[in-house]
């Protein structure tokens, strides 16, 4: 009985053993086959910015929208500080290129501080934005109480001796617009940076600077938009009204100047697997044209809806590129040395 | 605009309709405010979604409730444990837990929910009735003022180190220097920050007001058996209901530091992005400038834990009224509700008061009915809660230390932020062994960074002109002010000394802080 039991636990052994050999090769196979059937976890998205602002309510409105199309849910991590520096080092430091792990930033004001900070990542080598979701022109705004009541006021007086310009950053196509022009003009203009909009608002509401530039797609009651950096037109006339473009004014070709907060993916794992960033970029397009999406944006009044438009990877990256180059072209005047 | 008395009454009978979700967020409120690292911030991204599908005035209602109950919440383990929970409630500690050690824990638990109600209740109505006109007063002040706000509070480490000025002034300097860590507030450049991405914002708050205070506090206490210096007369203290009673007279009694304070706290509130940490100290400033024993501040004294208390929660009024009135919110708090009110259409600014009077003023009429809720839930904890002093530190001081972990962590969710928290413990340990000023560091890196941003921005619109900081009218008084209250303070410590001198009992000259 102790042989034949023994002999017993062998065979038992081997069937067991078989067994569990098949079964891994057959859930193996099957785990690829989920593998292969991207995306596979929710998404992770590092924001390099603060809760509560507006990228937080459009990424939010996004992805209600995006997360049935993809089939994955979102989750959502904040990573405000150095004019967006710190999210994007987490995000290719510390997060799987994986493709389930996204940025969404605003490519103008972060490529502008990729130029000036030189940080560890590099562009464009490794990093795809592959969808832009909103446009907020850059411009010249001044509170309902400014004695100015033209771009062209502003300018003349400018000329004349410094005008205080709050801004909400330097690093922002705002503040490059502001120092194009008065490269064409001759303008003195004192930038003043004041770490975030709603500081920048009250500065120009108190009359503690004269006027604000950067976006113009926050609406602050009573505000009047003078002018924005835009070569061909307005694109938020339908609710702000008509503002004269600045190039048309002055005859200067200051480059259109403008926000867009985009998403983005390791670009090592998209050209890698080419089928599944496909995914990425079909789904993400298609959210445009879900009523929902414009329902909940025009309801959050986040952003002006005639701002939001679709902007693919070349396009997003054109932009990126071309930030890069006018950051570096004001590079002395936008940091300290 | 409303108009009438009977309209008010109307909101405010209305505001009690709410009572159903107001309680459960009072108790939601403190109990996040209670544990150090989280916030009503936190807890109300969190709860973003619930609160996005609630009716919007149920909504406000509960944000509300939540936001000042945190508050209140928050100056427990400040008292109890000498843990601030975020930069408001580092000055609840100064007497706060000195009275904790004393065996005064219920008295001051009391003074903190009292004077927390009723800072919170004055300020709420004077909102109500002042709103528009608070509102443009958000709006005159300037960065040149700030500077001189901010001037005020970092007088206090003047104040405080007078037993030793050197050591003081020389922790209350890198105390500045640990403040200027990270981007420049002009340009975005790092600075100090050896490579560390955690730093880039600067030093992390929370994490270093934990290590300063709870975790130097925490390597003091295993020379004790228990918190409170002697057990025997702690527990005669904390068993009944005398020192809800004590807390509760003293408060009234000192009605009048309890109205300037949080006064001052709502103006403080209005200025977006001042906040609760700049408030406490400037208002525990004022209030030890005008006692008339300040040898007592930082030793347990009632007056100095209502000032933080009451100022608090002044700053939850204040932070609401930028937020209604020009669509800009005083904080990040305040930035989570205005999310919300604006998913729900609701524009802000001057026309909310006109199109929709009833959600503008029905949130402060919520808030009130969240102060007076409060002091049914909370007055009575006091006696109960108050007990912690008799735990043993063999068991207690564990316990703090694992708190103090999960305090770094949850804030920003960094690793990095715990050994922050480790890093300042030593040195808050270092300070303590060595007589130099643990608050006058505290008051360094808490208020630096604002300091040097306002500063650094006035100097920006002045071109460098140092002229700038005296060029507003508003700025010009408070200047006059700060000069006449340091003279004051000189004169009382001149007259205070001579007292000692020639008087038989000279009082306790060991640091309180």
């Amino acid at each position: 009985m102790p042989d034949e039991a023994a002999f017993m636990n062998r065979r038992g052994f081997f069937k067991i053993a078989g067994s569990f050999v098949a079964a891994s090769a057959i859930g193996g196979a099957a785990g690829q086959g989920i593998a292969a059937n991207y995306p596979s976890r929710t998404f992770d998205v590092i924001v390099p910015t603060r809760e509560g602002g507006g990228a937080d309510g459009l990424s939010r409105a996004f992805i209600n929208s995006w997360k049935d199309k993809i089939g994955q849910n979102f989750e959502r991590q904040f990573s405000p500080g150095a004019a967006g520096q710190v999210g994007y080092e987490l995000y290719f430091k510390q997060r799987e290129m994986d493709g389930s792990n996204l940025l969404f930033g605003n490519v103008s004001a972060e490529m502008i501080m990729y130029a000036l900070q030189k940080p560890d990542f590099r562009f464009p080598e490794d990093i795809y934005y592959f969808c832009g979701i909103d446009t907020d022109p850059c411009g010249i705004w001044v509170s309902g109480e400014s004695p100015f009541t033209s771009v062209e006021e502003v300018v003349e007086t400018a000329m004349k001796r410094p005008v205080s310009v709050a801004v909400s950053r330097l690093p922002h196509p705002g503040t490059i617009g502001l120092l194009a022009l008065a490269e064409a003009t001759g303008a003195q203009f004192n930038i003043v940076p004041y770490g975030g909009g709603n500081p920048q608002v009250v500065a120009v509401l108190n009359g503690e600077a004269e006027c604000g530039g950067g976006g113009t797609a926050g609406y602050i009651e009573g505000a009047r938009i003078l002018g924005v950096f835009d070569r061909e037109e307005f694109v938020l006339a339908e609710t702000r009204g008509d503002v004269p473009l600045i190039n048309e004014v002055f005859g200067t070709d200051i480059p259109s100047l403008y926000s867009t907060r985009s998403w983005a993916v390791h670009r090592s794992w998209a050209d890698a697997n080419p089928d599944d960033y496909k995914v990425l970029q079909d789904t993400s397009a298609a959210v445009f044209d879900d009523p929902r999406f414009k329902e909940e944006i025009v309801q959050s009044g986040v952003t002006p809806w005639d701002g939001v438009r679709f902007r693919d990877q070349s396009t997003c990256m054109a932009l990126a590129q071309s930030m890069v180059e006018l950051a570096t072209k004001y590079g002395d005047q936008l940091t300290a040395g | 605009m409303l108009s009438g008395w009977e309209n008010y009454g109307t909101l405010f009978i209305a505001s009690f309709t709410h009572l159903w979700i107001i309680v459960p967020a009072v108790v939601l409120g403190i109990l996040v405010g209670a544990i150090p690292g989280f916030s009503a911030q936190n807890t109300l991204l969190i709860l973003l979604p619930l609160t996005l599908v609630m009716d919007i005035d149920t909504s406000m209602a509960f944000m509300v409730s939540v936001y000042c109950a945190s508050h209140m919440g928050a100056g427990i383990p400040a008292i109890l444990i000498n843990m601030p929970g975020t930069g408001g409630h580092a000055a609840t500690c100064l007497d706060g837990f000195a009275m904790t050690k004393q065996g005064r824990s219920q008295e001051a638990l009391a003074i903190s929910a009292f004077a927390s109600v009723a800072g919170g209740l004055f300020t709420t109505i004077l909102a109500i009735a002042f709103l528009p006109l608070l509102s443009r007063m958000g709006l005159y002040l300037h960065s040149v003022d700030m500077v001189v706000i901010m001037v005020f509070g970092l007088c206090l480490i003047a104040m405080i180190a007078t037993d030793d000025l050197v050591k003081g002034l020389i922790a209350g300097f890198f105390g500045l220097l640990m403040g200027v860590v990270g981007t420049d507030f002009i340009y975005g450049t790092p600075r100090a920050t050896f490579g560390f991405i955690e730093l880039y914002e600067g030093v992390p708050l929370v994490p270093a007001l934990i290590g300063l205070l709870a975790i130097s506090e925490a390597m003091v206490m295993f020379e004790r058996e228990t918190i409170a210096l002697s057990s025997q007369e702690a527990r005669q203290k904390v068993s009944g209901w005398t020192g809800t009673f004590e807390g509760i007279r003293q408060c009234i009694r000192q009605w009048w530091i309890l109205a300037w304070t949080s006064f001052i706290g709502l103006l403080i509130g209005i200025v977006p992005g001042a906040g609760a940490s700049i408030a406490s100290f400037v208002a525990y400033a004022q209030a030890r400038l005008f006692s008339a024993d300040p040898q007592s501040f930082g030793r347990g004294s009632p007056a100095g834990l209502i000032a933080a208390e009451s100022s608090n929660n002044g700053v939850t009024s204040g932070t609401l009224v930028p937020l209604l009135a020009i669509g800009v919110p005083g904080g990040t708090t305040a930035a989570v509700m205005a999310v919300v009110l604006q998913y729900n259409g609701i524009l802000l600014g001057p026309r909310l008061f006109t199109d929709r009077p009833e959600t503008a003023y029905g949130i402060f009429f919520s808030m009130l009915a969240a102060y007076i809720v409060m002091v049914f839930l909370v007055l009575p904890l006091a006696r109960y809660v108050g007990t912690i002093v008799l735990i043993p530190t063999r068991v207690l001081v564990p316990l703090i230390l694992s708190l103090t972990v999960v305090a770094s962590l949850a804030n920003r969710g960094y690793v990095f932020d715990i050994y922050v928290a480790l890093v300042f413990g030593v040195i808050g340990y270092i300070c303590r062994r060595t007589g130099y000023n643990v608050i006058a560091v505290l008051i360094g890196v808490l208020l630096g960074p604002l300091f040097e941003q306002y500063l650094l921005r006035s100097l920006r619109l002045g071109q460098g002109d140092l002229q700038i900081l005296f060029s507003s009218s508003i700025g010009n008084t408070l200047w006059g002010l700060l000069a006449l209250s340091l003279a004051l303070q000189w004169w009382k410590g001149r007259k205070m000394r001579r007292v000692l001198r020639d008087g038989p009992a000279a009082k306790e000259t060991i640091n309180p802080y």
